[in-house]
């Protein structure tokens, strides 16, 4: 069987379907890596690291093990393999025992696409959803480098501003994760800018994560994202919110509020202003279904006051997000064993 | 209860703005930041009643505050707690003042004046007092509280017309602030004779109130409280006058000199006027009469020359005005004061070694007193310096002796011990010996800046003597019973300058030579100033002026009419006397200037008798007495302290979550 270059889900599981109501809020239980505490740390090397430790953990009881490697060929069963790579179904087709045979993914290349514009600087509980996305991004890279995949990252506000170019050699990571922790003032988000932009990037197929809050209306840049999906590349969405966006509550008295982004200010009452909200978000919530729906990316949504490895690992195994249709495409698509 | 200014309670309406301020507070202090401004709607303003106002209790006391405010500056008083005023009965202390000053004799000013003050005089009850003040360029007391009383009612007006009749305008200025502080003592007296504390205390002011009389140390008085200040103004019957200043002397031409006056004329003053030079003791014109065209209401400064072979005394006469008290000018030519310096050695005065090299430079060019440097004693009842930089025999020493009790100043440089015996002498002490300079180089130490020699350092900005060093001291050790007075030590406390009187003269010894190779002082920038000063006090103290104005302040008591004047018969000293040039501006002061000096007023400058107190003043002495204004007053602070506390409290709070 020819090797496949393919973007294919080694390293991720296939996300689980998604479900509209992906936007209601519950308290989380105690989490293992107390987001706020993580944060409080300066360094971003050791906020991931820290990170890294729970991932792999967690990685360790997955039921996924395993399918970080690429099929390549049947041999033939001898006593002392492992059991768990024995292809069960040839064995009940065929009565033969084989062993599915696996080889190192090692040209995945993955764009790490991160919203640094100056709606991701908002956090009401002294965690920024910018900085829970820096950390969550490079445990992200983290972990790929580690398994020997290409990572690279570009921070986009009005345009990407910040590119490393996907790169597998020893000291890359640093400078992804010192591109990570620069300091960035942006201000406006023009999703479909930067869209455009990776997909004149990537010219290879690859696998692009795209970090952000996606507040923006999803009619000015779902042509983009679907066209990137149409350059064969496999896009997954992973969307930060403050809890405190979802909900509204906790912010007191009637004030002047101020757009973050445009400056706009207008005078909301929060408590009589919040079940409007609720329902324009679910109104937004829903076009972002349809438009990742259409372009076939899976969107994951997490909020800050989530444990990072926790939300990592989520992704990682697919257990949140995803779309409706992926889930028939792959399984019709999926690679078939041949006796 | 009632309000003596009741309109001030319309101050309650500014409760207003603590309202006002908290709903506008609510509505813009506080910001919110967020991302997704476009979910949400602008929310209209609730209308229940808790939210609108953020802190309903600090509104209420802010409220307070401004309501306890307007309360207090109506000035609230209970009109049933009080005894009506027996205002019929209260006496009358009135102290009378006549201005006298130059500008009165301007034409029906002064009979205008008098007939104010027997008016008032014929107006005062039998148990009122009255005193009566002139002033002028000094306060005249004309009648005294003692002998009104002691005068039968019938004869007071008498009395009256009797002192005015004999009294003038004068040439003073017009000091209506010392006429007031007069006043101020007499109306203690007045209190002190009768008794009657609750007299009404009254200053009648009759003057023209120019605009150059003298009001500024009204600011400065205490008023009682039961006093009022009543304006008489005198309006003359001829407006407009036309005057001469005397600014001082022109060296510009030495060969002609010329005096720079001031001319002014008013709106209503004739506009033919004449400039005259004329001899004050004779009254001839020294030169023909110079037109002058001054434009109405104009000031001018000219130059005069002087007429040719005039004389040191001058008059200017100012011609054409009707108005001629400020039209004569007396001018007097300073003569130069000259001063002897007898230097009694066998010096040249091209040896740098010796003082005379450095005492003929330092008075080069001095103006007064002008030093004139000579190697002979001077007359005997000529004031003079006489430096003795070296020992003198007994001849010499018995003339030198004689100047200084005639009144001259010597001057002993101990350059040597051997001197000693020659100041010892000079002064007429004995037991004078020298005294062994503890170091090799010394500094002046201790200096009497008080003292005339030293006073012109008195400054902290000249008083660094620390860079003048002496190596060649010959200092004094004095017995108890000496009447030397140490001026400055060096800095082992032996003495560096003496003074000792002798006579009417004085002789100062100093302790070491003048040379620069004994010491720095005569190269140091001390020097020339010392030795002006030293000098200064050797011709008779310093240089007075020769023109000067009637009233002005002078060491002697100075005339008081214009002219030129002799002072004293020690001395030959003249001195030019003229009318203030403050008399020569005539305006009339603004009404409300004397209310920004705080002077109370109660009547206008309208005359006739003074009416009987009013309602309105029988109120304004009930709140007097009451005086709730003040204790609302410090209510308002104590609540405003309190509101400040509060909010201070408040503003501390951590403020809500974003």
């Amino acid at each position: 069987m020819p090797r496949s270059h393919s973007p294919s889900p080694t390293a991720f599981a296939p996300p689980a379907p998604s479900s509209r109501a992906s936007t209601s809020y519950t308290p989380r239980p105690t989490p293992s890596l107390d987001p706020a505490a993580l944060l409080a740390i300066r360094d971003l090397e050791l906020r991931t690291r820290l990170v890294m430790e729970g991932v792999r953990a967690g990685l360790h009881r997955s039921p996924f093990t395993g399918f970080s490697a690429e099929f390549t060929e049947y041999r033939q069963y001898a006593p002392g393999d492992d059991l768990r790579h024995l292809d069960w179904r040839v064995l009940a087709r065929t009565d033969r025992h084989f062993i599915k045979k696996y080889e190192d993914e090692t040209n995945l290349r993955c764009w790490l696409l991160l919203d640094s514009s100056a709606s991701m600087s908002f956090g009401a509980r002294g965690v920024t959803k910018s900085d829970y996305a820096r950390t969550l991004v490079a445990t992200l890279a983290w972990f790929l480098h580690e398994q020997r995949d290409l990572v690279g990252a570009a921070l986009f506000d009005e345009s990407i501003h910040d590119v490393v170019t996907p790169r597998v050699r020893p000291g890359h990571l640093r400078h992804v994760l010192a591109a990570l922790a620069r300091p960035s003032n942006g201000r406006d988000t023009h999703l479909e800018t930067a869209l455009t932009e990776i997909a004149r990037l990537a010219r290879r197929r690859s696998l692009i994560v795209i970090v952000s809050d996606f507040l923006t209306p999803p009619a000015n840049w779902s042509r983009a994202l679907a066209e990137l999906t149409a350059a064969h590349h496999d896009v997954r969405a992973l969307q930060i919110l403050d809890p405190a966006e979802i909900s509204l509550e906790g912010f007191g008295r009637p004030a002047l509020w101020e757009d973050i982004e445009t400056g706009e200010t207008r005078y909301v009452d929060p408590t009589r202003a919040a079940a409007l909200y609720r329902r324009r978000l679910e109104e937004h919530t829903a076009e972002l279904h349809t438009a990742f729906n259409r372009a076939r990316v899976s969107r994951q949504l997490i909020t800050t006051d989530e444990p990072l490895d926790r939300a990592l690992l989520r992704f990682l195994t697919g257990k949140a997000g995803g779309y409706e249709h992926e889930r028939v495409a792959r399984t019709g698509s999926a690679p078939r064993p041949r006796p | 209860m009632s309000f003596l200014t009741p309109w001030f309670l319309a101050g309650v309406a500014l409760i207003a703005g603590p309202i006002i301020a908290h709903l506008i507070r609510r509505a813009t202090r506080e910001r919110v930041v967020f991302t997704a401004i476009r979910f949400l709607d602008t929310s209209a303003p609730r209308l229940d009643r808790r939210s609108r106002v953020q802190h309903p209790w600090l509104l209420l006391l802010r409220c307070l505050i401004v309501a306890v405010l307007a309360f207090g500056f109506a000035r609230p008083f209970f009109r049933e707690n009080l005894p009506p005023l027996a205002v019929t009965t209260i006496p009358r202390h009135v102290v009378a003042v006549i201005d006298e000053s130059a500008s009165m004799q301007r034409t029906g000013s002064w009979e205008a004046a008098k007939s104010r003050i027997l008016s008032l005089a014929a107006e005062l009850n039998p148990a009122d007092i009255l005193a009566l003040l002139a002033a002028g360029d000094r306060i005249t007391e004309l009648i005294s509280a003692s002998q009104w009383l002691s005068t039968p009612p019938e004869n007071r007006s008498a009395l009256v017309r009797s002192v005015l009749d004999s009294r003038q305008p004068g040439w003073g200025p017009t000091p209506l602030d010392s006429a007031a502080e007069a006043a101020l003592a007499r109306w203690e007296d007045m209190t002190e004779t009768t008794g009657a504390d609750a007299a009404r205390r009254e200053l009648v002011l009759v003057s023209d109130f120019a605009t150059g009389s003298r009001i500024a140390g009204l600011a400065k008085l205490a008023w009682p409280a039961n006093a009022e200040v009543v304006l008489r103004q005198i309006t003359p019957s001829v407006l407009g006058n036309a005057s001469l200043h005397w600014l001082g002397w022109s060296d510009l031409d030495p060969e002609r000199p010329a005096a720079r006056i001031r001319i002014s004329r008013t709106f209503d003053a004739p506009a033919d006027l004449r400039l005259v030079w004329r001899d004050p003791a004779t009254g001839n014109a020294l030169a023909d009469p110079e037109p002058l065209t001054l434009l109405p209401g104009a000031t001018e400064i000219r130059l005069l020359p002087l007429p040719p072979n005039a004389p040191p005394a001058l008059r200017l006469d100012l011609e054409g005005d009707q108005q001629p008290f400020d039209n004569q000018l007396f001018l007097l030519r300073p003569a130069p004061r000259e001063l002897p310096i007898a230097y009694l050695a066998d010096h040249t005065d091209d040896d740098p070694q010796h003082a005379r090299f450095y005492l003929e430079r330092a008075i080069t060019g001095w103006r007064d007193p002008v030093p004139v440097l000579t190697d002979t004693l001077p007359a005997t009842d000529t004031p003079s310096l006489i430096v003795i930089p070296d020992a003198l025999d007994a001849s010499r020493l018995a003339e030198v002796r004689s100047r200084l009790e005639s009144g001259s100043f010597a001057l002993v440089l101990l350059s040597r011990d051997e001197l000693l015996s020659t100041a010892a002498t000079l002064a007429g002490e004995s037991n004078w010996t020298p005294l062994a300079p503890s170091r090799p180089d010394a500094l002046l130490g201790q200096l009497d800046f008080q003292h005339p020699l030293f006073s012109p350092f008195a400054d902290p900005l000249y008083s660094d003597f620390m860079r003048i060093r002496f190596w060649d001291t010959h200092s004094v050790a004095l017995p108890a019973d000496t009447r030397a007075t140490v001026v400055a030590r060096f800095d082992d406390e032996s003495p560096a300058v003496l003074e000792i009187p002798v006579g009417r003269g004085r002789l100062i010894v100093w302790a070491g030579g003048w040379s620069p190779s004994a010491s720095q002082w005569v190269l140091s920038s001390k020097f020339v100033p010392w030795l002006q000063a030293l000098a200064e006090r050797a011709a008779g103290g310093p240089a007075q002026p020769a023109i000067a104005e009637i009233g002005s302040a002078s060491s002697v008591p100075l005339p008081s009419t214009p002219g030129i004047h002799d002072l004293g018969t020690t001395t030959s000293r003249r001195i030019a006397l003229n009318v203030p040039a403050a008399e020569s501006q005539t305006e009339p002061l603004p009404y409300d200037t004397w209310e920004q000096l705080g002077v109370p007023l109660r009547g206008s400058t309208a005359g006739g008798p003074a009416a009987p107190p009013s309602p309105s003043f029988t109120a304004a002495a009930t709140e007097s007495q009451q005086q709730l204004w003040r204790w609302l007053l410090w209510l308002a602070v104590a609540l405003l302290a309190f509101e400040s506390l509060a909010s201070i409290l408040l503003s501390r709070r951590p403020a809500p979550a974003r």
